[in-house]
């Protein structure tokens, strides 16, 4: 065999396409979509298209991949008796069983932010040697500053030296958004890929990076210029956390929430615009006298719908193929503005001043009524959320709209709401309108209201 | 100094780099260049100041971020094309050290001025050149050459004159590695250069010393840095990957982090890398001692197969990309074998170039089929399990034991030849289980060597083998997962460990009958 004869009459390009079967553990190609006999172990999703020319093959492989994460709401995660942490991201329960009732005991390795090591630090190693675990917990500075490749090599080379069986051991990061994102990383590079496990401790990271696919470190001064789309294989939420967080950055975490409230859920925005200060004060937790039981009530509903909302928008487009996102809402111009005054507003800060300019520029569009927009400002206001900074000038606003241009496939995609809960993507608001709303935003926000 | 006369620009000269033109991967007889090629070639090329990074070992692959194109052996190469000159000009410095490294300095733009002067046959230009440069020409580009004075009848030239220039041989520049890595380079950036300014396109070229030994974060950084200083769209503009496995792949990885994605596509110049590293959606690079610790499984947007680029590869460098090739054979396909099995000494010395008659025949020739095949059969085996959720693959055939006797043994075994030595013990266990007969296992060893691929190695130990196996049975979910051949053509996943007596044995069997073929 050395010639394969090709059919010579025909001089237009061959085209073919095939399937992909599996007969004893060998892959093999089939021609057209015709189902195969019973002697098939399986079929794949995948496809191969042949395309013959002149020139020579060409091969188009389509290769579908689904990622199954879990987004899991616990309580007490730190309690010995709750096995959570270590076995909830398993799907299969006859794993699951085989694992309860083996002997052998767990292995894990654990990132914690520095910080959180602090206040939890000793109940975790609690939980793990009441388990048995053999374990390595990793305490890091995980700041914006420090947000970068070095780190995340860093905690490669540890993971590395702890030995994790490649499939069944994941990583946990226990911290804010900058740990998660930073372990995730040095997860989805360890052998190409190493399951990992998110354990948000900031309200930010509870509703907002703890559910996504996106990793990330900085990059010569830009921010998540690195990264990856691995989602973990779970990630725990337990609310109890929010406890130790600072007032000023459970506003910016309700930041996050409102910005999918004002872009597809009218009453998760009436729920904060009526019990965001309550939340504020409890800090998300149900035991308070103040209230009465309608604290649990309205803390779990706001974050989980705060968590579904963002799911609905993120699952179908993990991978951004589709730039046309409603999550970028708030998130046009804060990247500039959040590293033009840096370190002093936090990143949902930022992004509520993005979106209390953007409210405006909808107002003038005739979008939203007058008083759809004093009541957002309101509710923005009550969560203790600035409003305005004298640093997001109108040079600022131009600046960060011609670079989405430039990153967006020379659209703006510009997410605005046109209705309390309701929004589209716009893509031609003119100079004059955002100028408009500029002068008018600056009017009404730039002297009276609460700004850094 | 005194300028020294003018050597006639010969018709023979010209006519010789014409030739050196046919080895382009275009095919296309490329024009001469005209004009002043010194300064208007510094002018384009920076790039070749990076050439202070290469390493002087294998000059393996070479990255290019989005133009230049880098060519393999660096040595046989150049001496074989540069003898254009080397007529009028004879040197009786023969003397070379190759263990000096290339001493880059302020003179690299010299050294390369005059070296694509002499390239391009500019003579008369290399020859002024050189009065105000030999000496540091030298001494910067060639720090291995012996320094020669002129012999007595050649003073008629004129007093101060720089004797160096009588002496100049152009067969240094094949002797010396450096030069001819130099000269190479020069030369396949220029055809990738002209490639893109016919377009009129807006290209960066990043050559970078992509082996084995470099495979790490800090290349992957080096590039991103020059990416994000380059500047491209998000979607519309791919990086381009041209070289061999070590560079698609860490340039694959660099891609994937930028921006958490970016669009990338692969060249690949040598054997392995077209038929392996480029269909596949591995990247990554070394971490920690250990191959490929790091990295993601992100496929490029397309791979763009030019045999032609294996017109300039080492033998060497030929039976190690078909040893990936007979892997995907002796797995899933007995055409592709018999196919090896009668041409594989045909397709090594012609190095799967397809022959010149067979343009307009109806036939595919074997080239053009094996190639075709091998990586037919690897896609069928990639494209549903892209991700390696499912560990049992059969392209681990001949990766159980070589990563193990590559790392011990480095850098003595190429790749593919690693994995041939685990591939011809592991057929020896096949015939122990009964699996092959021992004609089938003759076959299959008769084409190894036929393809030049060494089938025994003194270091694949018996403890090396069983160590890797019990390594394997660790790191797959406590399954043994080791395909082994059933047949000629065909296989199957076995998942228990073998029995102890029959992996001696096999071992046994296997030195008897291989160790005279001896280390390659």
């Amino acid at each position: 065999m050395g010639k394969v004869p090709f059919d010579v009459n025909n001089t237009k390009d061959k085209k073919a396409e095939f399937s992909l079967v599996q007969v004893k553990g060998t892959w093999k190609r089939k021609l057209g979509k015709k189902a195969s006999d019973g002697r098939v172990d399986r079929v794949s999703a995948a496809k191969i298209y042949e395309s013959i020319t002149d020139k020579g093959i060409s091969w188009t492989v389509v290769s579908p991949i689904v990622f199954t994460y879990k987004v899991t709401e616990t309580q007490n995660i730190l309690d010995p008796s709750n096995d959570t942490l270590l076995l909830g991201h398993i799907n299969d329960s006859q794993q699951l069983e085989d694992i309860k009732k083996s002997n052998k005991p767990l292995k894990r390795f654990l990132v914690i932010d520095q910080e959180v090591q602090k206040i939890y630090g000793p109940r975790l190693t609690e939980f793990l040697e009441a388990n048995k675990v053999q374990y390595k917990i990793l305490p890091l500075p995980t700041t914006e500053e420090n947000k970068s490749m070095e780190m995340a090599l860093e905690i490669v080379k540890e993971v590395n030296n702890f030995s994790l069986d490649r499939r069944t051991e994941p990583i946990i990061a226990i911290g804010g958004g900058v740990c998660l994102d930073i372990v995730g990383l040095a997860a989805s590079l360890y052998r190409r890929r190493t399951p990992y496990i998110r354990v948000p401790t900031t309200l930010l990271a509870y509703i907002d990076a703890s559910v996504g696919a996106k990793t990330g470190v900085n990059f010569a001064n830009c921010k998540n210029k690195l990264g990856a789309y691995i989602p973990p294989t779970a990630s725990f939420l337990d609310l109890s956390f929010i406890q130790t967080v600072p007032r000023r950055h459970i506003s910016n975490g309700l930041a996050e929430m409102l910005k999918m409230a004002l872009m597809k859920h009218r009453g998760l925005f009436e729920l904060l615009e009526k019990h965001g200060h309550m939340l504020l004060d409890t800090k998300f937790q149900a035991v308070n006298n103040v209230y009465g039981c309608n604290n649990l009530q309205a803390a779990s509903q706001a974050t989980r719908t705060a968590i579904m909302t963002m799911l609905e928008e993120l699952a179908p487009n993990l991978w951004e193929d589709d730039l046309n996102r409603l999550v970028d809402f708030g998130h046009l111009i804060s990247p500039a503005l959040e590293m033009e005054v840096l370190p002093s507003l936090l990143h949902g800060e930022a992004v509520n001043i993005d979106m209390s300019y953007m409210v405006y520029v909808s107002q003038e569009r005739g979008l939203l009524t007058e008083e759809e927009m004093q009541r957002i400002i309101r509710c923005m206001v009550g969560l203790e959320l600035p409003v305005w900074h004298e640093a997001c000038t109108m040079e600022l606003i131009q600046r960060s709209l011609q670079d989405r241009l430039k990153h967006s496939g020379g659209l703006y995609r510009m997410p605005l709401p046109v209705g309390l809960g309701q929004a589209e993507i716009f893509n031609d608001t003119s100079y004059e309108v955002l100028h408009r709303a500029y002068e008018k935003w600056c009017d009404e926000l730039g002297m009276s209201s609460k700004h850094l | 100094m005194t300028t020294p006369s003018k050597p006639p620009v010969n018709d023979q000269d010209c006519i010789k780099l014409e030739k050196l033109g046919d080895h382009f991967s275009d095919g296309n007889t490329p024009e001469l260049v005209t004009g002043s090629p010194p300064k208007k070639m510094m002018d384009k090329f920076d790039g070749v100041r990076r050439l202070s990074t290469i390493s002087e070992r294998e000059p393996d692959k070479l990255d290019t971020n989005p133009d230049s194109h880098e060519p393999l052996g660096g040595s046989e190469w150049g001496g074989s094309s540069l003898s254009m000159c080397s007529d009028k000009f004879r040197s009786s410095s023969s003397h070379f050290s190759s263990d000096d490294s290339y001493q880059p300095g302020t003179g690299a733009d010299d050294c390369a001025a005059l070296l694509l002067a002499c390239l391009y046959c500019h003579f008369h230009e290399l020859m002024v050149l050189l009065p105000d440069t030999c000496e540091r020409a030298v001494s910067r580009c060639f720090p291995s050459y012996q320094y020669i004075v002129a012999s007595s009848e050649r003073d008629q030239q004129g007093k101060d004159c720089c004797n160096f220039k009588l002496e100049l041989d152009c067969n240094f520049c094949g002797s010396c590695q450096d030069a001819g890595e130099l000269i190479e380079l020069a030369m396949e950036i220029s055809e990738v250069i002209r490639y893109f300014e016919a377009r009129e396109v807006a290209y960066k070229i990043v050559p970078l010393p992509t082996t084995e030994e470099n495979k790490c974060m800090e290349l992957v950084t080096k590039i991103l840095e020059e990416v994000h200083e380059f500047g491209i769209d998000r979607r519309s503009e791919p990086i381009i990957a041209i070289g061999g496995g070590v560079c698609l792949d860490v340039v694959g990885l660099a891609a994937s982090l930028y921006r958490r994605r970016t669009p990338y596509i692969r060249v690949p110049t040598t054997l392995l890398s077209y038929v392996d590293a480029s269909v596949g959606a591995k990247t990554g690079v070394n971490f920690a001692g250990g191959k490929n610790k790091l990295g993601s499984y992100v496929p490029p947007l397309a791979t763009f197969l030019d045999r032609s680029f294996l017109q300039t590869l080492p033998p060497r460098q030929i039976s190690n990309g078909m040893a990936e090739m007979l892997k995907m054979a002796l797995m899933k396909h007995r055409g592709l074998f018999e196919l090896l099995e009668a041409e594989g000494g045909k397709l090594l010395h012609t190095r799967l170039q397809s022959c010149e008659s067979n343009n307009s025949s109806e036939h595919e020739d074997s080239a053009t089929a094996s190639t075709r095949i091998a990586i037919e059969t690897m896609l069928e085996e990639l494209a549903p399990n892209l991700w390696e959720d499912d560990l049992d693959r059969l392209v681990d055939f001949g990766h159980l034991i070589s990563p193990e006797l590559e790392m011990k043994v480095l850098p003595a075994l190429l790749h593919g030849e690693a994995v041939n030595i685990d591939m011809s013990f592991m057929v020896y266990v096949a015939h122990q289980r009964g699996l092959v007969t021992a004609n089938e296992k003759d076959r299959i060893i008769r084409c190894m060597l036929g393809l030049e691929l060494p089938v025994w190695h003194q270091e694949c130990t018996l403890a090396l083998v069983q160590k890797s196996l019990k390594e394997r049975l660790k790191h797959s979910a406590g399954s043994l997962r080791m395909p082994l051949p059933t047949g000629l053509g065909h296989a199957e996943i076995f998942h228990d460990m073998i029995e102890e007596n029959i992996l001696c044995q096999a071992y046994q069997k296997w030195t008897d009958e291989l160790a005279s073929s001896g280390n390659k």
